[in-house]
């Protein structure tokens, strides 16, 4: 049987509160901006924009785009992510006539990738060019995965470079494997240890949360827009509660930090 | 397939797992957390079977490239030979009850071959480390100056030469990395947590479809 004493733990009514807040703000958003009632501006994202670019200058060289989630499994958020990019850019490689590589690591990611680029293919009228040969499961090893993907990128002389989704130590290999093959370089991951080398060596990055809200900015649906609508509500409450926060825990008002179990 | 079966009934099923695993986090109750722990555990099976598919489809792929006589074949004909060392292996065992005693040999491949592999690919790494910080490390504009000067102080207070130059060099890049480094890194891990709420929700309502392979 349920043991209401059992439920409380430390800060449990902050996190139930900020959890049901949080849910909240995001459904206001959503509803508000289905509704019609705001219209946000997203601001541009650079690298998302240049995604076409990519695209076109591999078409221009009659070369093709590597496209890889990473080390994530299919659960990992950034995964997700990248696949609904991936999504997008099968599509209009299928369109341009554009060969399109897509490599992974976690087999749990293949059998949903292989039927977005089949679908992809199928949307662009062109179900036939589909090749699933280059869908890619090179290795669930990180370094071997690397090794496979820098073979392919040097020796396919790739012209567009993707890396949206999970990386660890691997991402520079990639990066500099694209480098050296000459290819435009569109980067994204929350990791923030492999940020900064992407940023060095890629001419786009897409940093943290840019990499998670890309599928909804490239949607441009309503109900999606709203959703990072809700997303910067909670920030501007998070920022006003950390700002309150601190200056109470300064003066020695603890209240608030036990409330919400910091 | 109808609509219903390719996008609903999985959108429905993943935003009940859903609750049911927010509930777990939000509650304490044995029996509830004790259920979760085992939908945990089922998730991992599943992801056993994934491995499972995803051999097949990989071994269909070898497969039809070497009937196809496509070029380097070579990866294909030494996955199809890998498999058949599965396959006798299994066939050992089931038919003749002998159990696998290539445990002598899994390791001599693993440590002969895998190991040194990935030791060589992680020791690029430092070279390519070089190259991409010579690139970075330039002067051209007041950030990349910044760059410059951060990155020198801190690799001069983390070695012992920067210490012998001034005694003061190791409390600086202790405090570059444990003040401003700290201060943008939870910068991006909050902006990434916040994001990752919104696309759990968006993937609740069925508008985030990449998730089940379908895009549009």
């Amino acid at each position: 049987m349920f043991d209401a004493t059992l439920s409380i733990r430390s800060g449990y009514y902050g996190s139930l509160l900020m959890f049901i807040v949080a849910i909240g703000i995001i459904g206001l958003g959503i509803y508000l901006t289905v509704k019609g009632v705001l219209k946000p501006k997203i601001r541009r994202l650079p690298g998302i924009d240049a995604l076409d670019e990519s695209i076109g200058r591999a078409t221009e060289l009659g070369r093709p785009v590597h496209f890889t989630v990473g080390i994530g499994t299919i659960s990992n958020v950034q995964v997700i992510a990248g696949l609904s990019i991936a999504g997008y850019v099968a599509r209009r490689c299928a369109e341009l006539g554009v060969r399109f590589f897509f490599t992974f690591s976690e087999p749990t990611v293949q059998p949903a990738a292989l039927d977005l680029i089949r679908e992809a293919y199928t949307l662009a009228g062109k179900p036939e060019d589909f090749s699933p040969d280059n869908v890619m499961w090179l290795s669930d090893r990180q370094f071997s995965f690397a090794t496979g993907v820098m073979g392919l990128v040097v020796r396919e002389k790739v012209a567009a470079n993707l890396l949206l989704g999970y990386f660890a130590a691997e991402s520079l290999i990639f990066s500099e494997a694209g480098y050296r093959a000459g290819a435009i370089q569109i980067a994204g991951t929350t990791n923030s240890y492999q940020i900064p080398f992407f940023i060095t060596t890629c001419d786009y990055t897409l940093i943290s949360e840019e990499l998670i809200t890309a599928g909804a900015y490239m949607s441009q649906e309503k109900g999606q827009i709203g959703t990072i609508l809700g997303q910067d509500y909670i920030r501007v409450i998070g920022l006003a509660l950390m700002g309150i926060g601190s200056i109470l825990y300064v003066i020695g008002i603890k209240t608030l930090t036990q409330w919400l179990g910091v | 397939m109808s609509v219903v079966v390719k996008r609903y009934i999985p959108i429905v099923i993943l935003a009940g797992l859903a609750l049911f695993s927010a509930g777990d986090t939000l509650l304490l109750e044995p029996t509830y957390n004790s259920l979760a722990t085992s939908g945990r555990s089922a998730s991992a099976v599943i992801s056993a079977f994934a491995v499972g598919l995803s051999v097949m489809l990989l071994s269909r792929n070898h497969a039809r490239r070497i009937m196809r006589k496509r070029t380097v074949v070579e990866s294909s004909v030494l996955l199809i030979c890998l498999w058949s060392m599965l396959v006798v292996g299994f066939f050992r065992f089931v038919v003749y009850g002998i159990r696998p005693s290539g445990d002598y040999m899994v390791q001599r491949l693993f440590n002969g071959i895998v190991a040194p592999g990935d030791s060589t690919i992680y020791a690029i790494l430092a070279f390519f480390i070089a190259s991409a910080a010579y690139r970075a490390f330039r002067a051209r504009t007041i950030e990349a100056t910044i760059l410059l000067v951060a990155g020198i102080v801190v690799m001069l207070g983390k070695a012992p030469i920067g210490e012998l130059l001034w005694g003061g060099l190791p409390d600086v890049s202790n405090w570059i990395l444990n003040v401003i480094n700290t201060a943008g890194s939870r910068v991006i891990l909050m902006s990434a947590i916040l994001a990752m709420i919104a696309l759990y929700i968006r993937i609740i309502l069925g508008y985030e479809r990449g998730w089940m392979g379908r895009g549009d």
